[in-house]
């Protein structure tokens, strides 16, 4: 995406999200108007922002502390693939 | 155990390279903070209680007084250090990640006797690969909310913090990393689809 359409898509992602749920439509209706694809497309990200509520919210690292020491591999590996070691 | 004064020296050269602007100097510092925080991780993850919270700003932290040699203004202090940390988190949990992944390509066997933590690390192995790599194609688009995520999922940094030390307001932290989310949720769950 060109840098002037995704600086427009944040813009108009952020005042809708701060718009009320029922001033949405019309904001959208507006500010969209006479382009179908940026509608879409911030209207696909609301939908995403909706979902995503605790998505990353936890570092990863103390999501999968396993993943950050590979213990859990570690322990597989030593038994199972000799020859395979993983510092 | 006490880090040699050579490694917190070295250390403590490379983030000054590199909040100079050397990029490189990020991959030399690679295995020099790996082991620490390795240890440190470890160190944590057998001290805490089960459903006790890690926190990783902690760990980041505590690698820091251990690792830079902090009598010497050669660089600008903690928050560029836990910056780094946070990139270099991100390199070691991907490339576990995908040792993992290939480990599972690798053997029909394996996959056999995995138990059911295992199991969960594949699950999560999959989803930080794709986190990573969705990641890499929002820097691409937009540097800034790319960092934003990095300094917060692997660095474990508050929004004030993030914005103390991209010298940006917390609103527009907030703003940015709303936006971030949205769209990385998108990537991954079109992924899926």
């Amino acid at each position: 995406m060109k840098p002037e359409r995704w600086k427009q898509v944040s813009d108009l992602f952020q005042s809708a999200i701060e718009c009320a749920p029922e001033e949405r439509a019309a904001f959208l209706d507006e500010s969209c108007y006479g382009d179908e694809g940026m509608r879409r497309e911030v209207e696909s990200l609301l939908t995403s922002h909706q979902r995503a509520e605790n998505f990353i919210e936890a570092p990863a690292f103390e999501v999968a502390p396993e993943l950050a020491t590979n213990d859990s591999a570690d322990a597989l590996v030593g038994k199972l693939l000799g020859h395979y070691r993983i510092e | 155990m006490t880090t040699p004064s050579s490694t917190r020296q070295e250390v403590t050269q490379l983030l000054g390279d590199w909040s100079g602007g050397d990029d490189g100097a990020l991959e030399k510092l690679v295995p020099l903070v790996q082991p620490e925080l390795h240890r440190l991780a470890h160190h944590y993850m057998s001290r805490e209680r089960p459903g006790h919270t890690l926190q990783t700003t902690a760990i980041l932290n505590e690698a820091y007084l251990r690792l830079v040699d902090d009598t010497k203004p050669v660089w600008q202090g903690r928050s560029h250090f836990i910056a780094a940390a946070a990139q270099l988190m991100r390199r070691i949990m991907v490339d576990h990640a995908r040792e993992r992944q290939s480990l599972k390509r690798g053997g029909g066997a394996l996959k056999v006797t995995l138990d059911e933590a295992a199991l969960v690390t594949e699950t999560r192995s999959g989803e930080l690969l794709a986190l990573d790599e969705a990641l890499e194609s929002l820097a691409a688009q937009d540097p800034r909310k790319s960092q934003i995520v990095e300094l917060r999922y692997f660095g474990g940094l508050s929004v004030k913090e993030t914005a103390e030390f991209l010298k940006l307001s917390q609103r527009t932290v907030e703003r940015e990393w709303t936006m971030a989310k949205a769209w990385l949720y998108r990537e991954l769950s079109e992924e899926e689809s």
